[in-house]
């Protein structure tokens, strides 16, 4: 447990250093962009169960950015290749945005707390499901 | 579960990894899918390793944990009364000679 907190230390300063002064989330309003970093993740499949770990034991990029004007979420891999998801749907309420999309069969759905930048991301499909939770901030 | 439905489990993962990996370049051309793609594809690796892991850290703890052969009972001592009493059934059956008796239950005495 303390080596899964050392190791998402990092990620977290980064995310703080990242997000306004003053710790709000001004500017998550949907338009401007955002920069995500993935915390936690929590898989599970039908039979071997459920697992969680860091994002960073997962391998997962370690940022993320939302791009509204071309309705995508993208990031680098570790090869260089940059990987998009198309936004299918996006929503934004009074306190969320809420984006959805379908790549492979599958389903996903990422939510940004307008207040804070906490970010849920939820995607399922062939057995397989997992949560990722992380923070964003507008680039 | 059953170690073989693990190892089911496991080559079902693995198999939906390698149809993820393979699918994301031909669907997406110099990108690749992000969530439904790579995102996926890390977290059935990462199961995948993990479930191959427990099964081999099961095995060995089910090697470990095996029971070892409990030591033979050491014969309770007996007492000099019961070795003569011992001695006499023996000396009744015809096990031992009269002169083999003698020196036993001497023995047997002496001993005390």
């Amino acid at each position: 447990m303390r080596n899964r907190i050392r190791s998402i230390l990092p990620t977290l300063g980064l995310a703080a250093m990242l997000l306004p002064a003053g710790g709000s989330a001004a500017g998550l309003d949907g338009k401007a962009n955002l920069v995500c970093a993935a915390i936690d993740v929590i898989a599970c499949a039908n039979g071997p169960g459920c697992r969680e770990g860091s994002a960073n034991s997962f391998e997962f990029p370690q940022f993320m950015f939302v791009d509204f004007k071309k309705q995508q979420i993208h990031a680098t891999d570790e090869t260089g290749i940059n990987i998009v998801s198309p936004i299918k749907n996006s929503e934004i309420t009074e306190q969320q945005i809420i984006m959805q999309g379908i790549e492979n069969h599958r389903g996903w759905i990422a939510t940004v707390d307008k207040a804070n930048g906490n970010l849920t991301v939820t995607s399922s499909g062939a057995g397989v499901s997992f949560m990722v939770f992380g923070a964003c901030t507008t680039r | 579960m059953s170690i073989k439905t693990n190892m089911l489990n496991c080559t079902a993962v693995a198999l939906l990894v390698t149809t993820l990996s393979l699918s994301m370049p031909a669907q997406a051309g110099k990108t690749g899918a992000f969530i439904g793609g790579v995102v996926t594809a890390k977290v059935l690796n990462n199961m995948s390793r993990r479930t191959e892991a427990e099964e081999q850290q099961a095995a060995n703890s089910s090697r470990q944990a095996a029971p070892a052969p409990a030591p033979a009972p050491a014969p309770a001592a007996q007492t000099p009364q019961q070795r003569l009493d011992q001695l006499d059934k023996l000396a009744a059956g015809g096990y031992i000679t009269p002169e083999e008796y003698k020196a036993k239950k001497k023995a047997i005495i002496d001993s005390m």
